[in-house]
C-alpha cells in the first residue's frame, strides 16, 4: 500500500497541475509558465530517478543533486518575476551563482554525487521558505482591496512554504536516518509523510492553475 | 552519566510534523489577518457610504424646508400684497388707460409668484395628497406646454398612502423628468404609468424624444444626480432605457412605507 502510495499515486499526483496548466496555458502568465517547466522538469527527474533505482538498481542519488540545483535556479526565476525585483537582478544572480558554486563544492568535498545532497538541499529549503515569506510579506504590506484566496499564486507560494518547511528536518537528519532508522516500515513512515507534503503541493499547485478567479 | 536514548524515527517524524502545523499555522493567521483587515476596511466604506447617505438626506430635507418656507412666504407675503395693489389699484386709479396698462402686468406678476410658489412647494400634496398633485402638475403642463402628458394611473387613491417622504421625492423627481424632457429631448408626448406590482408601486415615465446614449451619460448632468439621490434616499429601485433617437424611459420601483 505504502509502495503503491509513494511509488504510483503520488509521483502520478504532479500529472494533474501540469494537466491544468495546459488547459489553461494561454492565460498563463509568465511566472506561472515558469512553475510549470519546474514541474516538468522535476516530473522527468522524479521518474528517471524511479527508473534507475528501482528497474535498474544504480545509484540514483546524483539526479537528486541535479534536481537541487535545476529547482532553486527555476524557483529564483518564480520568485524574481512574482515578487517583481526587476532592480534586484544582481541580488537573484549573486544567490543563484552562489548556491551553485556551494552544491560543486559539496558534491566535490563534503558529500559526494553518491549520497544525498543534505547541506545544500536544507539550504534550498532555508532559501525558499525565505521566498515564500517574502511573498507573504509583500501580499501583507499591499493588501489594499485584494482577497488573497483568489490569487493563483497564493497557492502556488503555499505548495512551495508547506512543502519545503515540513520536509526542511527531512532534509537535514536524512542521511542521519539513513544510518540509524533499523526499521524499513520507521523508514517508509518518513518518506510517506515526505510524499504527501509533494502530494499536496500538486494539489495546491492544481488549484492555482485550474481557478479564473473572478472576484478579485 | 546516562545513555541517550532518544529513537531519531520519532524525533524527525515529530519535527517534522511539527515544522509542517507552525507553516501551516502560519498561513492560517495570515489569512485570518488578511480578513480581518478586508472586513474592517468594509465596515469603514459601509460607515462612509452610510454617512454620505445621512448627510445627502439631510441636505434635501433642509432644501426641501428651506423652498417651503420661500414658497409660503411667497403666496402669503408678496401674493397678498400684490393682491392688494391689484384692489387699491381699482378703487384708486380712475382713467381706463391706466387700468387697461396696469391691470394685466399685475395680474401677470400675480400668476407668476403663484406659480413659483406652488412649485416651490406644491400645495396640493400636502393637501390632497399625491394622486391629486401629479395630475395637477400634468394638467399644468398640458396647459402651458407643447408637450402632450398622458396619465394613466392604474393604482388609483391607494397613491395617497404613499408616506410623505416618497410623495414628496417622488414629485420631485416627476419635476426633474419634465424639466429634462422640455430642455433636452425635443419630444412631442409623454406618458406617466403608475401601476402596482408585488405590493410595490411601479412609476414609468417615458417620453418620445431624442433620447440619450446612456454609457456616455451615465448620471452626468446633476439633474440625473438628483434624481438618483432623492431615490435612493427613499430606498426606491430605477432603470433607464434610452437610445438615440428611441426615446427615454426610466422605471421606478418603490414600496408604500419607504
Amino acid at each position: 500500500m505504502k509502495d503503491t502510495y509513494m511509488g504510483v499515486i503520488v509521483p502520478a499526483s504532479i500529472l494533474l497541475p501540469i494537466f491544468f496548466a495546459l488547459v489553461r496555458w494561454k492565460s498563463l502568465t509568465l511566472e506561472r509558465k515558469i512553475l510549470f517547466w519546474y514541474l516538468i522538469m522535476s516530473g522527468i527527474i522524479n521518474l528517471a530517478a524511479t527508473l534507475i533505482g528501482k528497474y535498474w538498481h544504480q545509484n540514483n542519488m546524483p539526479l537528486v543533486h541535479i534536481l537541487t540545483v535545476l529547482e532553486v535556479l527555476i524557483l529564483l526565476r518564480f520568485y524574481k518575476k512574482l515578487l517583481s525585483h526587476r532592480k534586484k537582478n544582481n541580488l537573484y544572480f549573486g544567490i543563484a551563482l552562489f548556491f551553485i558554486t556551494l552544491c560543486i563544492v559539496n558534491a566535490l568535498f563534503f558529500q559526494s554525487i553518491y549520497t544525498y545532497c543534505s547541506y545544500t538541499r536544507s539550504l534550498a529549503a532555508i532559501l525558499l521558505m525565505v521566498f515564500a515569506m517574502n511573498y507573504f510579506a509583500k501580499v501583507a504590506a499591499e493588501s489594499e482591496d485584494i482577497k488573497i484566496i483568489t490569487f493563483p499564486e497564493f497557492y502556488f507560494n503555499t505548495g512551495i512554504f508547506l512543502y519545503y518547511s515540513g520536509a526542511f528536518i527531512l532534509f537535514i537528519f536524512s542521511n542521519f536516518t539513513l544510518i540509524n532508522i533499523k526499521s524499513k516500515d520507521d523508514f517508509l513512515i518518513i518518506w510517506c509523510f515526505h510524499a504527501s507534503l509533494i502530494f499536496l503541493m500538486n494539489i495546491l499547485f492544481s488549484i492555482g492553475f485550474f481557478y479564473e478567479f473572478s472576484n478579485r | 552519566m546516562n545513555l541517550v536514548t532518544d529513537n531519531i524515527f520519532f524525533l524527525v517524524l515529530f519535527d517534522m510534523i511539527g515544522t509542517f502545523i507552525l507553516a501551516s499555522s502560519f498561513i492560517f493567521f495570515f489569512l485570518r489577518y488578511q480578513r480581518k483587515i478586508a472586513l474592517q476596511k468594509a465596515a469603514m466604506q459601509k460607515a462612509e457610504v452610510e454617512y454620505s447617505s445621512q448627510l445627502l438626506n439631510a441636505t434635501l430635507l433642509s432644501q426641501e424646508d428651506e423652498r417651503k418656507r420661500i414658497g409660503r412666504d411667497l403666496h402669503d407675503d408678496v401674493g397678498a400684497s400684490l393682491s392688494n395693489l391689484k384692489m387699491i389699484m381699482a378703487q384708486t386709479v380712475e382713467t381706463d388707460e391706466a387700468k387697461i396698462k396696469y391691470k394685466p402686468l399685475i395680474d401677470n406678476i400675480i400668476t407668476t409668484v403663484r406659480t413659483i410658489s406652488h412649485a416651490l412647494s406644491p400645495p396640493g400634496l400636502e393637501l390632497f395628497g399625491f394622486d391629486y398633485a401629479v395630475q395637477e402638475l400634468v394638467d399644468s403642463f398640458n396647459i402651458a406646454g407643447t408637450i402632450k402628458v398622458a396619465l394613466n394611473n392604474s393604482v388609483g387613491e391607494k397613491l395617497d398612502t404613499l408616506s410623505k417622504p416618497t410623495a414628496l421625492a417622488l414629485y420631485r423627481v416627476l419635476q426633474e423628468l419634465f424639466s429634462n424632457t422640455v430642455k433636452h429631448a425635443n419630444a412631442k408626448s409623454i406618458i406617466i404609468t403608475f401601476l402596482e406590482q408585488n405590493n410595490k408601486v411601479v412609476f414609468i415615465y417615458e417620453d418620445d424624444g431624442k433620447g440619450i446614449a446612456l454609457e456616455e451619460n451615465a448620471a452626468t448632468g446633476m439633474g440625473m444626480k438628483n434624481i438618483e439621490a432623492r431615490l435612493k434616499m427613499i430606498h426606491a429601485t430605477h432603470s433607464i432605457s434610452s437610445s438615440p433617437n428611441n426615446g427615454f424611459k426610466v422605471t421606478i420601483n418603490v414600496t408604500y412605507n419607504s
